[in-house]
């Protein structure tokens, strides 16, 4: 029980000490070698990183002086969260020992924020050379150039004629800094070998390997037909003048099982060095040798006081561009803050090193309105020319926003080529106006009265038919008209008043007026039903009796027209009134 | 008949300058709105607004001259005058959306539940509405008058019938709806910070405070003084000085 206590608290103070101890170290700062076994005439590369460091650390170099320092180089990188600057930074020495045996390469002090910081000494060894000639101040001798532009010696010294390997460079004399190809081929009379191992000699500089020519061709060389072939092709930089002594190679071949293997070696070459001029020097030129230029791309459309906007400089060509390790800035730190962000090489190793560096530098600017952006330069000595070159991006008057103005949505994925609204504004006024164009309510418009007049007009239609047609509509029009006796008198009265008249208008009259009495028509019904129901109507049986003889005589005048004259005519029609007016009573 | 024609003649003539003066006007307003000047764009736009106060185009450009005059509480003012009568003008409402941010209006409208269902709604105003609901109901009528006219397909008939009647209540609804809001009186804070009080009197208590841009309901009014009603409930009663009135 107490044990399980125990690890409870113990797992409770390590969990409060995790954060303690990441606050402690902000900034770690760590030192390392590429190798620490190397010749007198090896380059080894001293690394120095930098994490955490808000600022740029000052380093006194003092403690290399065992060594020379062939390049120094930094690499940047920064990160911006939540407006804190998060960088890294990794400061490279390549170094040639300038004494042999153990060396300790004692601590880097660094001066960051205030503090110092150290790094831990790191023990190499360093061996003497085993081939004298080969250290750098040998005496230099001059190579010949053939007839390629290369220099060569002719067969080496103990090799044979049929079998042996030559070194050449691509020129004799070089500035400092300058590429040098060198190129070791196999001259043989064999027209195959089995197995051949080559091993590459100390160079004493800076050699970066490149692709051979895989191709096997014939050459004469001194008379002698050979098959020859590239088995080292690499690019030299020297960053010392003088007479460099480049030692042979050596390769293991073995030509097939009977003759075994052999070591072949090269001849020994050396170059001259020579210093580059003084004269019209940049002061901000970084050692940068050969023939290159300058491409920006920045959006220019998307600069807004205090936001963070990145440009990219491309710094192309060819020659060793890693020795450009950064771009010197002109502009006012006021009005833009500048921070490297990142470099990124494509770098291609065929015939030559060429290629392109990347330089990746944030732009804060601090105020708003017209302004020039930063311009970014560096500086190179081109051989050919003899001359020193600067190269900088153009000047450019950018439009700053003001950050307050609006809200700003930053494209922060411009690497996607996705479509962003940068900055968000009113949609523009509106510049032709109908001034006759007033809004109105419906109940102004003419589309809507029109509408409303349309629709008022065909519910009444619909409506009035609908009561039309309905017994109700035709009950009440029965109730608001005359009654049947006076519409039956006075349509009978109407009939004796014309001249051409017929019985069955009269008898057609009495018959409506009878069913208007009885509810129901009556015309075609036999005329006892009509008696019988006039009967229970309560109607004077006299009235009845008179009602049936005088539709008696109608039916016979009807069917004997030729009997009737006027005045029977006449008659029968009193009888009709007189006979309506006594069943109406 | 001399008189009579000459009369027409002058009165064309004198409508055609006026004509013509209102559109200097409106393009001398462009001009300063183009170059920033957006006092005398404003004067010009008022001048306007004042002989045509119900024209959409000078109510909107109205309301982006306040905007860029930092007067966001009658840009959206202006805005919302102008969406009253057009709500599909996209310009309109994305400059008023715009107008928004900037002082954070609580838009009631945004969050009900009826725009979240029906948010097409927002579109329609009222006189569209109205024509929609005018057109199913003599689409219904019409096809009634055919029934009792027994032309056509029966059957047919009757189908359109009970379609045209659905969706002429559906309409119906609709219309009410955007009546509602249409009836409805708002305002618009344009002061920077506003009092708002328990009655009409500076004498009473402050109940709270709004800010410019702050959308409210219009309830009553009472001399200079106006009882709002905000969109959380909150009631009380502003002089009507720091107020624009929809």
């Amino acid at each position: 029980m107490i044990g399980n206590i125990i690890s409870l608290f113990f797992l409770f103070f390590l969990t409060l000490s995790i954060p303690l101890s990441a606050n402690a170290s902000d900034i770690s700062v760590t030192a390392s070698v590429t190798k620490t076994k190397l010749s007198i005439n090896d380059i080894l590369e001293y690394k120095i990183t930098i994490s955490g460091a808000k600022t740029q650390p000052t380093i006194n170099e003092s403690f290399l002086n065992d060594f020379s320092i062939i390049n120094r180089s930094t690499q940047q990188s920064y990160q911006l969260i939540n407006n804190n600057f998060f960088s890294s930074q990794i400061k490279s020495f390549q170094l040639r020992p300038n004494i042999e045996g153990t060396i300790i390469i004692p601590s880097a002090k660094l001066t960051i924020d205030g503090k110092t910081f150290e790094t831990d000494p790191i023990t190499i060894t360093v061996s003497a050379n085993t081939s004298p000639s080969s250290t750098p101040n040998a005496s230099p001798s001059k190579m010949p150039i053939s007839k390629q532009g290369v220099s060569s010696s002719g067969i080496p010294q103990g090799s044979s004629k049929d079998l042996f390997i030559l070194a050449v460079l691509d020129k004799n004399q070089a500035y400092v800094g300058e590429e040098i190809i060198y190129s070791v081929r196999l001259y043989r009379r064999f027209s195959a070998i089995d197995q051949l191992l080559y091993q590459e000699p100390k160079f004493g500089m800076l050699s970066e390997q490149l692709e051979r020519d895989q191709k096997t061709y014939t050459q004469t060389y001194k008379g002698i037909r050979y098959y020859v072939q590239e088995i080292d092709r690499r690019s030299l930089f020297s960053y010392e003048s003088g007479s460099i002594a480049i030692p042979p190679a050596s390769a293991e071949v073995q030509i097939n099982f009977f003759y075994g293997s052999q070591i072949i070696q090269s001849n020994e070459i050396s170059i001259n060095i020579i210093p580059l001029p003084e004269t019209n020097k940049p002061s901000d030129f970084s050692g940068l040798v050969g023939d290159y230029g300058l491409d920006v791309d920045v959006n220019t459309k998307a600069l807004v006081e205090n936001k963070p906007i990145a440009i990219r400089l491309s710094v192309g060509g060819s020659g060793n561009l890693k020795q450009l390790s950064t771009l010197s800035i002109s502009t006012d730190s006021d009005i833009f803050k500048v921070y490297q962000s990142s470099i990124n090489d494509l770098i291609t190793y065929v015939n030559s090193v060429k290629g392109i560096r990347h330089f990746e530098y944030i732009m804060v600017p601090k105020v708003d309105g017209s302004l020039s952006l930063p311009v970014f330069s560096f500086s190179y000595f081109d051989p050919k020319t003899k001359q020193y070159n600067v190269l900088s991006s153009p000047s450019q008057t950018v439009s700053i926003i003001d950050a307050g103005e609006s809200e700003i949505q930053f494209a922060n994925n411009d690497s996607q080529n996705l479509i962003t609204e940068l900055r968000q504004d009113l949609r523009y006024i509106k510049e032709s106006i109908d001034i006759s164009k007033q809004a109105t309510p419906f109940f102004k418009q003419v589309f809507s009265l029109f509408l409303i007049a349309l629709n008022i007009g065909l519910l009444a239609t619909t409506i009035f038919s609908f009561i039309a047609k309905s017994s109700l509509f035709r009950n009440i029009i029965q109730r608001f008209s005359l009654k049947p006796s006076k519409q039956a008198v006075n349509a009978i009265e109407q009939i004796k008043s014309t001249s051409d008249w017929s019985i069955n208008d009269v008898q057609h009259h009495i018959f409506r007026f009878l069913s208007s009495i009885l509810n129901r028509p009556v015309q075609g019904l036999p005329l006892s039903e009509i008696i019988e129901e006039l009967t229970q109507q309560n109607i004077d049986t006299s009235t009845i009796t008179d009602l049936e003889s005088l539709l008696d005589q109608c039916s016979f005048l009807a069917y004997s027209p030729d009997s009737s004259n006027v005045e029977s005519k006449i008659d029968i029609c009193d009888k009709a009134i007189d006979i309506i007016k006594r069943i109406k009573t | 008949m001399k008189y009579l024609v000459s009369i027409c003649f002058s009165l064309y003539i004198l409508i055609s300058i006026s004509y013509a003066n209102n559109m200097t006007l409106i393009e001398q307003a462009s001009n300063y709105y183009k170059n920033n000047k957006f006092e005398n764009a404003l004067s010009i736009y008022e001048s306007l607004h004042k002989k045509f106060p119900n024209n959409i185009d000078i109510i909107y450009n109205l309301g982006n001259t306040h905007f860029k005059l930092n007067n966001h509480g009658y840009a959206i003012g202006f805005y919302l005058k102008a969406i009253k009568w057009d709500p599909s003008n996209s310009d309109i409402r994305y400059n008023l959306s715009l107008a928004r941010e900037l002082v954070q209006s609580d838009s009631e409208q945004e969050n009900s539940i009826i725009y979240t269902i029906l948010g097409w709604l927002r579109f329609l105003s009222i006189n569209v509405s109205f024509n929609i609901m005018m057109i199913l109901l003599l689409g219904f009528l019409a096809t009634l008058r055919f029934i009792q006219l027994q032309k056509f397909n029966r059957e047919l008939l009757f189908n359109i019938l009970i379609v045209c009647g659905l969706f002429f209540i559906l309409s119906f609804s609709m219309f009410l709806h955007r009546y509602a809001h249409y009836s409805e009186e708002k305002g618009v804070v344009i002061t920077k910070k506003l009092a708002v009080y328990s009655g009409p009197s500076e004498t009473l208590s402050i109940l709270f405070y709004i800010h410019e841009g702050y959308e409210f309901r219009i309830n009553k009014f009472a001399g200079d003084w106006i009882e709002i009603e905000l969109s959380n409930g909150f009631k009380g009663w502003a002089p009507i000085s720091g107020l624009f009135l929809i």
